[in-house]
């Protein structure tokens, strides 16, 4: 019984699994980073001129509509560790919805960009735009797809959910990670 | 009348603040040190506040606190340097 409740207070929100998978995330990000900012060091006035095309309008209004949606979903489990099912609904519902304009502005950013005949063969600073904020992306749409199904299944198991959260604010600090780099530095 | 604002509502309107701040950095060389110092602490109060590590076990509130340090000092050197 001892050893139990010590091993309970070492398991950080949302269990020891999600933040093993959250930190080893964050390296795989955190690399891919490092590795465009030595690229753009050999390829200033590429990365520059590359960095000026960027939408840096789009990405502050995403980057507030991730931030405020992880704050629906902070709320969501305030309200289901209450057992007040109702607001964790209607704020799991938000968290949604916001994620959804999220993935409706990114692909307004990418379409601009093949419109004006930008791929991720153009150069390799598109290369490392295109990948980084297309995983990203994926990343966005799975929590969506668990957030979807924790909205309208009846398995309302708290410590599930807590790592479905667990995993949404982890896109949210990707995001952070990738914003000041890849849209703001150059 | 007593106005409270809930500790995650004010959360979010610094986080929101602190993106707007980053704003007025934008294009000069060191300014990257104000770009990634902002990104530290949004990422701090993101982990630490919504995803509650401000309650876990102090092994993992280092950690974290580490690894953000480290990868965003990391990227501001190799970006100065």
């Amino acid at each position: 019984m001892k050893n139990n409740s010590k091993i309970k207070t070492l398991e950080p929100p949302g269990g020891i699994l999600i933040w093993i998978v959250i930190f080893v995330e964050l390296m795989t990000f955190g690399i891919a980073l490092i590795f465009f900012l030595l690229n753009g060091k050999e390829n200033q006035s590429l990365y520059h001129a590359s960095a000026l095309q960027l939408n840096k309008s789009l990405a502050f209004v995403n980057t507030i509509v991730l931030l405020t949606s992880g704050y629906t979903m902070a709320e969501a489990i305030r309200f289901l560790k209450k057992s007040m099912m109702n607001k964790f609904k209607m704020y799991t519902l938000s968290t949604i919805l916001l994620g959804v304009l999220f993935i409706v502005i990114k692909f307004i950013e990418y379409y601009t960009k093949f419109q004006h005949n930008i791929s991720f063969n153009s150069n390799s600073f598109f290369s490392y735009y295109f990948m980084l904020t297309g995983f990203h992306l994926l990343h966005v749409i799975f929590g969506l797809v668990l957030l979807s199904y924790f909205y309208f299944s009846y398995n309302k198991k708290n410590e599930d959910i807590e790592a479905t959260a667990a995993f949404w604010h982890m896109c949210d600090l990707i995001w952070l990670l990738i914003f000041p780099v890849i849209y703001l530095i150059f | 009348m007593k106005i409270t604002v809930e500790r995650n509502t004010l959360i979010l309107l610094i986080l929101i603040s602190l993106t707007l701040l980053t704003s007025f950095f934008i294009h000069s060389k060191y300014s990257v040190i104000a770009i990634l110092f902002l990104a530290f602490n949004k990422i701090n109060l993101v982990a630490f506040q919504f995803m509650e590590l401000k309650n876990a076990h102090r092994i993992w509130k280092v950690a974290f606190l580490l690894f953000a340090s480290f990868l965003l000092i990391l990227l501001g050197l190799l970006f100065l340097i």
